[in-house]
């Protein structure tokens, strides 16, 4: 009996263990080494961007169907289509945005943290690669996770938590707004100051500029947008894409023709066409709304032209992109927040030139009176519309159709609320729906990561 | 012989590793939101977009 209880013992010792070999933090264990290694993570990120499957960076089609599908330049009053019908219902796929943009930004910190220091030439290239990911992913963040900046305030609105190194078990809470701006920011420049050689890294000088300008826009820091604009402007090489070549330009399947400045699915490597046309279909579901078609002269615009058609389906191709004209209507609008109208109505007079057959030259004195019915009722900084930022928020409204930007033009000027009526209910778009919610998981998981205003229940 | 079984008998409760390779727990399991709920609209409302509505129509007829 003695015996054999010692067996049955022996045997229950035995067959102890340590469960330690499934330890999920094996880092050390599975880093890269090289600089080729190293270089791979970026490759990886920049396949995803030049394949039209990155929706966290430069962003692809899907992104602009989701943002148009929440915006009002296609009217869901009056075909829903085969778009989300409004902000709200999106609520949850916008959640998870978060989550993957800081994987994006997890594998920035692996080859920042590992490479700085390195002198190599490659070393450099995947260095100015990663800060820019990196910068772009947090001004990304700042668009979509936090409220419009509102500049007296901007110290104390909420920023993003600033995620320095590869640890999977931090815990950072949210930095404010303006902290988070010039992280970002600092990313950028650090990216602009590697002097970035091979341009197979995509992120190349006007590029990062391009950003840069984007980002002193959003925060409404009109001095900035202004140095920055002019010197894209002035050295990048680019100039406007004049009537003749607009179609070829905008139409363009991969290539980045004319004046852009970046893009992204410059090839098929993700093998995601099939999925693109359906895609295109969803677009192609909804109508323009009559606001938006009222803004434009239909027998000269090359525009309406182009990426109109006769059902007032949008067929423009929905790339994300930069442009040169994006550039040169933030310079206007930065001009005429800083009440130079004259330097603001010459660039406005200028792109449309090369859009309008027989333009003519716009004057101050004869801009057309603010209307009243508009659903953008003030600008950025909160001030009612003057003729001339109204004449200057037309042309960006019809420059960047079907390119994902009215959702934030709505965002930044004023955030109004509208509604939209779908299978007999009215939806509404609230104002804290234009900041998407934190991913739910982190924020569960750390209770000092601060909820965004409307989704704390 | 006790004596073995003794020690056989604490080896065996104390052998083991207390690593927990589960993920910490959050508050609840759910990991979405709940999504707005529609609202009836009013007359005034549902002839704005009627209105919307023919406006377009006409306008593709053109």
């Amino acid at each position: 009996m003695m015996r054999k209880t010692i067996y049955i013992l022996a045997a229950c010792l035995s067959l102890a263990s340590c469960n330690g070999y499934l330890n999920v933090k094996p880092q050390g264990k599975v880093l890269p080494q090289t600089d080729e290694e190293f270089a791979s993570i970026m490759h990886n990120r920049i396949c995803d961007i030049e394949g039209g499957y990155d929706e966290f960076v430069i962003g692809n089609m899907d992104v602009i169907a989701r943002r148009e599908g929440c915006a009002d330049d296609l009217d869901a009053n009056l075909i829903i289509g085969r778009l989300d019908s409004y902000a709200g219902e999106v609520i949850n796929h916008r959640q998870t945005d978060y989550k993957e943009i800081f994987e994006i930004i997890r594998d920035c910190n692996i080859v920042i943290e590992n490479m700085e220091g390195r002198t190599t030439t490659l070393a450099s290239d995947v260095l100015a690669a990663a800060y820019a990911m990196k910068g772009i992913c947090y001004y990304n963040l700042i668009r979509d996770f936090c409220e419009a900046p509102d500049a007296a305030n901007i110290e104390e609105q909420l920023g993003m938590p600033l995620v320095d190194k590869f640890d999977i078990m931090d815990m950072s809470t949210r930095a404010s707004l303006a902290q988070t701006v010039r992280y970002a920011e600092g990313l950028l420049n650090k990216s602009l100051s590697k002097k970035m050689s091979d341009g197979k890294f995509y992120f190349t000088e006007y590029v990062v500029k391009a950003y840069l300008a984007r980002l002193a826009f959003w925060t409404e820091d009109w001095d900035k947008t202004i140095t920055l604009c002019n010197d894209i402007i002035e050295n990048s090489g680019l100039a406007l894409t004049d009537i003749a070549g607009y179609e070829d330009m905008i139409q363009s399947q991969y290539l980045p023709k004319g004046e852009v400045i970046v893009r992204s699915h410059i090839n098929n490597s993700s093998e995601l066409d099939w999925y693109f046309t359906y895609v295109k279909g969803y677009i192609k579901s909804r109508p323009a709304s009559a606001s938006l078609v009222a803004l434009y002269d239909k027998e000269n615009d090359i525009r309406y032209k182009v990426c109109i058609d006769d059902k007032r389906m949008g067929v423009k191709t929905p790339e994300c992109r930069i442009r040169l004209s994006e550039i040169v209507l933030m310079l206007a609008e930065a001009y005429c927040h800083e009440e130079m109208d004259e330097q603001a109505l010459s660039w406005i007079n200028e792109l449309r030139k090369h859009r309008i057959t027989g333009a003519t030259d716009l004057t101050i004195d004869a801009l057309p009176a603010v209307r009243s019915t508009d659903r953008i009722v003030v600008n950025a900084e909160g001030e009612e519309l003057t003729p001339l930022m109204q004449a200057i928020l037309d042309e960006r409204r019809r420059e960047m159709f079907l390119e994902g930007d009215r959702w934030f033009e709505l965002k930044r000027n004023g955030s109004p609320e509208w509604w939209i009526i779908n299978n007999g209910l009215k939806y509404t778009t609230k104002k804290y729906m234009y900041t998407a919610p934190i991913y739910k998981g982190d924020v569960d998981l750390n209770p000092d990561l601060k909820q965004n205003i409307g989704y704390e229940g | 012989m006790k004596r073995i079984i003794y020690i056989l008998s604490a080896a065996a409760l104390l052998a083991g590793c207390s690593y927990d390779e589960l993920p910490p727990k959050t508050d609840d399991i759910t990991t979405s939101y709940v999504l707005p709920k529609g609202e009836e609209p009013s007359d005034e409302e549902k002839a704005f977009v009627a209105a919307a509505i023919a406006e377009y129509e006409a306008s593709i007829k053109k």
